[in-house]
């Protein structure tokens, strides 16, 4: 094939030249002169070429989709959200100059919903712990109004009141701490979640039934557990809430007896989920059951389970 | 709202009220394409990590550069990161490609050779996101290999038609009719397919005349 220099076509009118670059315009592959005539025929309007590049741009934009994947390290991610989303110490400042800071906090982590929707699941427990701040922040607040009430009645007590106003205000000051301690708990969970997620999506990936027994006949759970590296989500339902108390745990039989794998915790509507990791065989004959425990040291389940295989 | 639930453009001018919701979420879905891309041009690891922070962290602060009207917004950040990228491996090179990369055995880091030896434990975040892939990898895979080297060379490492001719000790009118070959059956394959919706102008006619003048050839 003759060998063609940018110009050899000199003789074409300006589009005739231009519209036959575009190709290598958009991967920017021309030399100088060449884009600069591409660039100067696009600025003269012409929209068939505009056109044409805009198409040839997506088409180059998602050319790079087709790369060897590789995954992203959780440092890369803290540094990006370190100078982005996530600067604790201005985003407290904010709030501490705000009243009701606790609360603010609190709605912060109740949109927050960066989570995938297992992990949303995680934060859930992690809610739990900040309905108890938002209980407490509102009966610390109960208790600044009461005593504006006092101050007009009884003078004595002024002195009284403006110590307590402290107390609360450093008590809502601790209160948002640990929230924002929440927050990084919560996305901690995610992370790893994030982790797991990861590990479950390689094909050997087994999915497993765990069905209720007549202690908990409503309950049933799905078990993702990945053999190679051990690593398992379970999301269970229709089972008792442990607002009252306990914990429910995981067990997988070994030869060595009951081995506790993981323990969670079941909210108002029944639902809970636990991940975690064990290398056992499950063809072997293996035992997985969940029972509900009061004390989670224990190193045998206490009664009769809840969940086991289905068969 | 549940942020993994909303469309990238909805996430984009969320984070233009600065939401962190919505940017977790745009960052859990492309991050690692973003790596990925910036990590084939560059070839190392604090290369390509500079390149995916200053990506996202320009998102977080213009989330307004892209514009919807223009396509879907998986194209324009890999474009973004291949530019930035691309100004990186400009900047630091004038050393000459090896041997290996310039005779397409680059290929064991590209797209054909490596969809079945892929790390499985790497997964995209969503399902839209997996099926767009597979369908740029089989356009990429059906196009010929001489004209997906040309244009890959030029993608990835940089070079200018007069370098891939001069690397390939190839005519460079035959360097130049493999890139617009290649580029035009690739946008056949992909046009319209891949991210929302066919753009305004890309009309049918000049599609069919396109690859009408790209088969021909």
């Amino acid at each position: 094939m003759a060998d063609e220099t940018p110009m050899s076509s000199a003789g074409g009118s300006r589009h005739e030249r231009a519209s036959q670059l575009l190709e290598a315009y958009v991967l920017d592959a021309l030399e100088p002169e060449e884009t600069a005539l591409v660039a100067e025929h696009l600025e003269e309007g012409c929209d068939g070429c505009e056109d044409e590049v805009g198409v040839l741009r997506r088409v180059a934009g998602v050319m790079a989709l087709a790369t060897p994947l590789r995954e992203t390290g959780a440092a890369l991610r803290q540094r990006i959200f370190s100078k982005t989303v996530g600067d604790p110490p201005a985003a407290v400042q904010d709030e501490r100059a705000e009243r009701g800071a606790g609360r603010a906090a609190l709605v912060r982590l109740w949109s927050w919903p960066g989570l995938g929707r297992w992990a949303t699941v995680a934060a859930s427990f992690g809610m739990l712990a900040v309905g108890g701040l938002l209980a407490w922040n509102i009966a610390l607040q109960t208790q600044v109004d009461g005593l504006e009430g006092d101050s007009s009645r009884l003078e004595g007590s002024v002195l009284r009141m403006e110590d307590d106003q402290t107390e609360t205000v450093q008590a809502l000051g601790v209160a948002e701490a640990r929230s924002v301690e929440t927050l990084e708990l919560v996305r901690t969970v995610e992370m790893r979640m994030t982790e797991a997620l990861v590990s479950l999506s390689a094909p050997s990936t087994r999915t497993v039934s765990l069905t209720g027994t007549n202690a908990a006949p409503t309950a049933s759970a799905q078990m993702m557990w990945e053999p190679e590296s051990g690593v398992f989500v379970m999301i269970a339902s229709g089972l008792r809430s442990t607002a009252g108390g306990g914990a429910y745990v995981m067990w997988v039989d070994t030869p060595d007896g009951p081995e506790k794998v993981g323990h969670f915790y079941v909210d108002e509507s029944g639902r809970g989920m636990v991940s975690g990791y064990f290398k056992h065989s499950l063809s072997g004959g293996m035992v997985i059951s969940v029972g509900h425990e009061d004390d989670l040291e224990i190193e045998a389940p206490s009664g009769a389970p809840v969940l086991v295989l289905a068969q | 709202m549940k942020w993994e639930e909303c469309s990238d453009p909805d996430l984009l001018r969320a984070i233009g009220r600065k939401e962190a919701g919505a940017f977790e979420v745009l960052y859990y879905r492309f991050s690692r394409v973003v790596f990925s891309t910036a990590y084939r041009v560059l070839g190392d690891v604090q290369g390509a990590e500079d390149v995916v922070q200053d990506v996202f962290v320009r998102l977080w602060r213009n989330p307004d550069r892209y514009v919807e009207e223009r396509g879907s917004f998986v194209g324009w950040v890999l474009s973004v990161t291949r530019n930035r990228a691309i100004d990186e491996v400009r900047a630091r090179r004038r050393r000459p490609l090896n041997e290996s990369q310039l005779r397409g055995a680059d290929e064991s880091s590209s797209v054909i050779a490596d969809a079945p030896s892929e790390a499985a434990a790497v997964a995209l975040a969503t399902a839209e996101l997996t099926d767009q892939r597979a369908l740029v990898q089989r356009a990429l895979a059906e196009i010929p290999a001489e004209q997906r080297r040309a244009i890959e060379l030029a993608y990835y490492h940089g070079l200018t038609q007069a370098e891939i001719a001069k690397a390939l000790q190839t005519p460079l009118g035959t360097v130049k009719t493999r890139i617009r070959l290649g580029m035009q059956k690739l946008r056949v394959s992909l046009e319209g397919r891949v991210g929302p919706g066919k753009p305004e102008g890309a009309s049918a006619a000049v599609v069919g005349k396109r690859a009408s003048e790209a088969g021909g050839q």
